[in-house]
Order: structure tokens, then C-alpha cells, then sequence
């Protein structure tokens, strides 16, 4: 179990390299510069701020100077927030974009998985339909549609709701919603699929000539045979509430990873666009594990080693 | 239907019916249209004692899965009745059906399908016992798995393995020893042996056969196989869509046959000797099964019976004793030589 953790973590490094030098590359290929946004600054000012942070040296040199900092851990200092560290932004914006993303999950998977098995329960009824209908509207209505829809709704018409920011639960009603729904409605339409085959599965016949009563036999039996697709699932949708959250966390105007991704990326602000991505990057690499690790605890087949 | 065997019956059916809606095939067909009515079962009588095995056979689709899935309750009877030890259970719904499993258990066809993947061999054997004696003490749960695993042949120590580290024959030892642990009073196997191979199958029917006399069970055996369901059967009930064609003796039935189907089936049976195989007149079943969306007037076997007439077409032919113990729904049963 440990030499596969280990394992696992060795094999990241190569794709966390990958993405590094993409990233690095690709961010300065874009027109302008972190300080081309600022009034004109007098050209001594310029090779000064350009001096301190290293952007007069060849991209080569700033390449390998980046890459010695990240590997002792260092993601630098932010070129926008000058009196802060990449390290700290993070620090910083993490618990807040980590609550909202654990909620829509937790609201995506918790509904999804409820909605999903009623639904294969009652299979080609009314409600069978019904619930996969709103589904599918779930699944297509992309979620900055969604996001300023429920403001106009819930905060502008009712008053119901603030429209953003951070204070109390009532600022993560809607942010959850907006990212939870579109997941939320591929989990309930996965688990209907898979769930109506194993009801149909031998194994489960036999249960219910055990005389088990439904609700043994769907939460013992059935729901964990179940679980599978919507397991493997849980990577692609970390992923997706990652990129959710930056479109999210900017509507809302909450002070999360995600904003400061799409300030650092208008901003030009390399060493943060820099951070976030492989932040991100590791997040979903240590997804996949625990991922992978739900699988083996789902099936008893699956052995790793 | 009276036999040698002394003792009331434990399970006894009468005129038991099952009926499917299925959705009209026709492509104009829309979810308002009539459905049309299969009917897998069709006026089922039988009985059981116990220590007895009564065999079914009949080919596929003549309804005896689903006869065997009406008698433990996972399907719902459209007519008739099944009573056990007197009580009438036809309509006893969900929850006396789960006390009901106390007495009434079931071993199923596909061994390793039938197993919980992520459950290991003592959890299946004993989910039962949880289940339906949630008042036992966990410590006599636990010795009744490890009491009966020794039994259908399987070692104790193997307890907390997984059903896909076991052979077919192992799986099927598992399915029995969880059929048995809430110690049944009738077991009904659903082509236990179908999915095993041929020296394995020898093994499962004679553990079957052991246990039953030991614990004196009453057993209702289905298959496909004449020689299996001969091997183990004390008597015979044969198919065909859905109705009863004949039932008697298993020795009477493979000696000297009424019903022209049982003849046909037992002339599918290769024999043994090969010289006498060679000399002996092939006897194949002409045509397809009917659909049962669509069953023949009258007997449904006349559109491949060598005898069928008129008179097949037009009346139902009733199942009657031709000689002691032997029961044929056929008009010519006392004709066959």
C-alpha cells in the first residue's frame, strides 16, 4: 500500500514537469508583460522592476531559475500583489475554493446518487422520466448560464439571497448550486444506468431470496456495485468543479483560487498563473489516487501493488 | 395425485398461473396500446412432501424458472394458489414473504453471478442468518457458518476468502451452504448444476442428495438434463410452455413414457452404448417451440406431436392417471406402445 503510494507520487513528477514547462511557455507567449497594464512607467522604473524579478535575463535562465525554486517548494513572489507570495495567495485562497468545491460535491454526489436510484427503481415510470428529463436540462445548461440566472432570480427579483461575496451559508446557496447542478445530473443519470443493471444482476436476486428487506438490500447489495462508473467519474469532476470554480468564484466575486487564477491570467502575473496551475495540477493528480483507491475498497478484485 | 409416500404435503400448488404484459411489438405500438399477454405459467398443480424430490424438465422457455422464482416469492402469481404446511402464502406480499424465507430457500443457476462480489464467503453464508434471526447471538451465527461450510464440502478456514477465488463448483457448495443456514424446510434449485462441469455436477447432485436425506428436506429440483434430474429426483414433472405435460415416478417415466413429448425427450438422450446408440431410431423433435405470446389451440404440443389430430386442435386434453403414478395430459396417452 505504501510502495504503491510511493510509486504513484514518482510517476506525478514526470507529468507535473510536462505541465510545468507548458505552462511556463505558453504564459509568456501571450502579448504584454506583468507591469504593461500600470500608467506609463518611466523606462528606468521598468528595467528595475524587470531586474528584480528576473525578466531581463534570457527565458532560458528564467526557466531553469523557476524550475531550481519550485522544486525547494518556492512558487515565488506575485507580480500583481507585490507584497505577497504565490505561496501565500494559495494559503490564501485555497480553504475558500476547497469548501466550495467539497460542497458541490457533496450536494452533486448526495442528490445525484438519491435521484439516480429512484429513478432506476422506478424504472420507465413517470417520475423515471421525469427525473431524467430535468437531468438532462441539468447537464446542458453550462453553469454561467445557470450562475447569473439564480442572481437575477433569487437575489435581484426576490431579495432571497446576496448576489456575492463571502459572509455567512446564504453566500454559498447559489455558488453551490451553479457548480453542483451540472454534476449532479451526469451522477443521477450514471447511476440510474448502472444501477438498473446490477438490480438486474444475479447476485442480487440472491439477496432478495435471503429475504432481505429493500433498504439492506440497496445499501449493502446494490449501491456499492453501483458505484463504480460514478466513482471513475469523480476524476473527470474534480476537474470540471476546478474550471467550474474559476468561472464560479468570479460571478460570485468570492475571493477563492479560481479568481485569483483569472487575475494572475488578465494580469499577466506569471509566477501566480504559474502556481495555481501546478497547484491544480497536483490536486487532481492526488484526486485520481484517492480515486483509485475508492475502486479497491469498492471491489475486492482490484488489488494494487 | 396420491403416491407411495406417506405424509401430508409441505408445499402443495394448485392451478397456478403466471402472466407477463408485455408491450405490443408492433411498430404502431405506442405506451397506450393494448399489451399483449404472455403466459409462462399455465395451471400448475403439484405437491411436495418431505425427503422427496420432484424433478422438472422441459426445454428452455417452458416456464420452469419461472415457476420456481413464483414458489419463493420473488414473482407474483396472476392466478391460483401455493400453500405451505397448510397456509395459504399465494399473496403474502413483501414482508411475509421475508419470514416466509425461513422455510423456503432457494439455490440458483449461475454460481460465481449469484455471489455478492464485495462480500467474502462468510458474510454471504451468513447475511441470511442476520437477516432472518436478527435475535441470535453474533457468536451463533458465526458457529453455524463455520458448522455448515464442513458440510457441503467447503473448509471453515476458507471463511473470509472472496467468491471469485473459487471454482464453480465452489461457488455453487457456497450458494447451498447459504440456501441451508437458516435450515429450510423446502429448497428449490433452479438448474443448479447447468453451469458446472459434467464431474462436478456428479459432486453438487450428490451433496444435494446427502444433505436432503439428512435434513429431510423437501426438494424441488429443475434442469434441462433428463440423466441429472433421473439421478436425483424420486419424481418427474415435464414441461412444456408453461403447462404440465406429464408427471409420474422418475423410474416409471424413463421406462415407459405416455406422453409423446417425454418420449421425444428421453429419444434426445444419447445412450450410453455406443452400438446401441448407433442402432437405435433417431427421435428429433420437428419444428420450433410456439411462441407463447401465441400458444396453439387446444394441446399446445400437437404442432410437433407424430400423433396430433383433430381432435388436438380442438379440446385441451386434460392431465389424467394412465397407470398407477403416472399422470399425461395427451388424448392418445393409453395408444403409445
Amino acid at each position: 500500500m505504501l510502495a504503491y503510494a510511493v510509486k504513484r507520487a514518482l510517476g506525478a513528477i514526470p507529468t507535473l514537469f510536462i505541465l510545468l514547462t507548458l505552462a511556463f511557455f505558453l504564459i509568456r507567449l501571450a502579448p504584454g508583460g506583468p507591469f504593461d497594464a500600470e500608467r506609463q512607467l518611466p523606462p528606468e522604473i521598468e528595467a528595475n522592476l524587470n531586474q528584480k524579478y528576473h525578466l531581463d535575463e534570457p527565458l532560458y535562465q528564467q526557466y531553469g531559475r523557476y524550475l531550481w525554486d519550485i522544486a525547494r517548494g518556492d512558487f515565488g513572489p506575485s507580480f500583481q500583489y507585490r507584497d505577497l507570495t504565490v505561496n501565500q495567495l494559495i494559503a490564501d485562497g485555497f480553504p475558500v475554493s476547497l469548501r466550495l468545491g467539497l460542497m458541490s460535491l457533496l450536494f452533486a454526489l448526495f442528490f445525484g446518487v438519491m435521484l439516480g436510484t429512484l429513478a432506476a427503481l422506478r424504472q420507465n415510470s413517470a417520475a423515471d422520466y421525469g427525473l431524467m428529463t430535468v437531468a438532462m436540462l441539468g447537464v446542458s445548461i453550462p453553469n454561467y448560464v445557470l450562475a447569473p440566472l439564480m442572481i437575477l432570480v433569487f437575489a435581484v427579483y426576490q431579495g432571497w439571497l446576496p448576489a456575492g461575496g463571502l459572509g455567512g451559508w446564504q453566500n454559498y446557496v447559489m455558488p453551490v448550486l451553479a457548480l453542483g447542478t451540472a454534476m449532479m445530473a451526469y451522477i443521477a443519470r450514471l447511476t440510474r444506468g448502472s444501477m438498473i443493471e446490477v438490480l438486474r444482476s444475479n447476485f442480487i436476486r440472491t439477496a432478495r431470496a435471503k429475504g432481505l428487506p429493500l433498504r439492506l438490500l440497496l445499501f449493502r447489495h446494490a449501491l456499492p456495485a453501483a458505484m463504480v462508473p460514478v466513482v471513475s467519474f469523480l476524476g473527470p469532476a474534480t476537474a470540471g468543479i476546478i474550471t467550474g470554480s474559476v468561472v464560479i468564484e468570479t460571478i460570485f466575486g468570492i475571493p477563492g483560487l479560481g479568481r485569483y487564477f483569472v487575475q494572475g491570467a488578465l494580469n499577466r502575473d506569471y509566477t501566480l498563473v504559474m502556481g495555481v496551475v501546478l497547484f491544480y495540477g497536483m490536486l487532481i493528480i492526488v484526486f485520481n489516487f484517492i480515486v483509485d483507491l475508492l475502486y479497491a475498497w469498492l471491489d475486492p478484485r482490484v488489488k494494487y501493488a | 395425485m396420491s403416491t407411495a409416500r406417506a405424509g401430508d404435503p409441505l408445499l402443495l400448488v394448485r392451478q397456478l398461473r403466471v402472466e407477463f404484459q408485455l408491450p405490443s411489438a408492433s411498430p404502431w405500438a405506442t405506451p397506450w396500446s393494448k399489451k399483449e399477454t404472455l403466459r409462462a405459467v399455465d395451471s400448475v398443480q403439484l405437491d411436495l412432501r418431505p425427503g422427496e424430490t420432484l424433478g422438472i424438465v422441459g426445454e428452455s422457455g417452458c416456464g420452469k424458472s419461472t415457476l420456481a422464482r413464483t414458489l419463493v416469492g420473488l414473482q407474483q402469481p396472476t392466478a391460483g394458489a401455493i400453500f405451505l404446511d397448510g397456509k395459504d402464502i399465494t399473496h403474502l406480499g413483501e414482508e411475509g414473504w421475508r419470514q416466509l424465507r425461513r422455510d423456503v430457500q432457494m439455490v440458483f443457476q449461475d454460481p460465481l453471478a449469484s455471489l455478492n462480489p464485495r462480500m467474502t464467503v462468510g458474510e454471504s453464508i451468513a447475511e441470511p442468518l442476520h437477516n432472518l434471526y436478527p435475535e441470535m447471538p453474533l457468536q451463533q451465527r458465526w458457529r453455524k457458518v463455520r458448522d455448515i461450510m464442513p458440510r457441503v464440502g467447503l473448509e471453515a478456514a476458507w471463511i473470509n476468502r472472496y467468491p471469485h477465488e473459487f471454482s464453480g463448483g465452489q461457488c455453487q457448495r457456497i450458494g447451498i451452504a447459504r440456501a441451508l443456514v437458516v435450515e429450510p424446510r423446502v429448497l428449490i434449485c433452479d438448474e443448479p448444476v447447468s453451469a458446472l462441469d459434467v464431474t462436478v455436477q456428479a459432486q453438487i447432485i450428490q451433496l444435494l442428495k446427502d444433505l436432503q436425506a439428512e435434513l429431510n428436506l423437501a426438494m424441488l429440483f429443475i434442469a434441462h438434463d433428463l440423466a441429472v434430474v433421473k439421478d436425483i429426483s424420486h419424481r418427474v414433472m415435464v414441461m412444456y410452455l408453461g403447462k404440465v405435460m406429464a408427471q409420474s415416478s422418475s423410474k416409471m417415466l424413463f421406462q415407459r413414457a405416455r406422453h409423446p413429448y417425454t418420449r421425444a425427450l428421453l429419444g434426445s438422450v444419447p445412450l450410453p452404448d455406443p452400438q446401441r446408440e448407433r442402432a437405435r431410431e433417431p427421435q428429433v423433435l420437428e419444428g420450433e417451440l410456439p411462441s407463447p405470446l401465441n400458444p396453439p389451440s387446444g394441446c399446445v404440443f400437437r404442432t410437433r406431436c407424430p400423433l396430433a389430430d383433430n381432435l388436438c386442435s380442438m379440446q385441451v386434453p386434460a392431465l389424467r392417471q394412465t397407470i398407477a403414478g403416472d399422470y399425461a395430459a395427451c388424448h392418445y396417452a393409453d395408444q403409445t406402445p
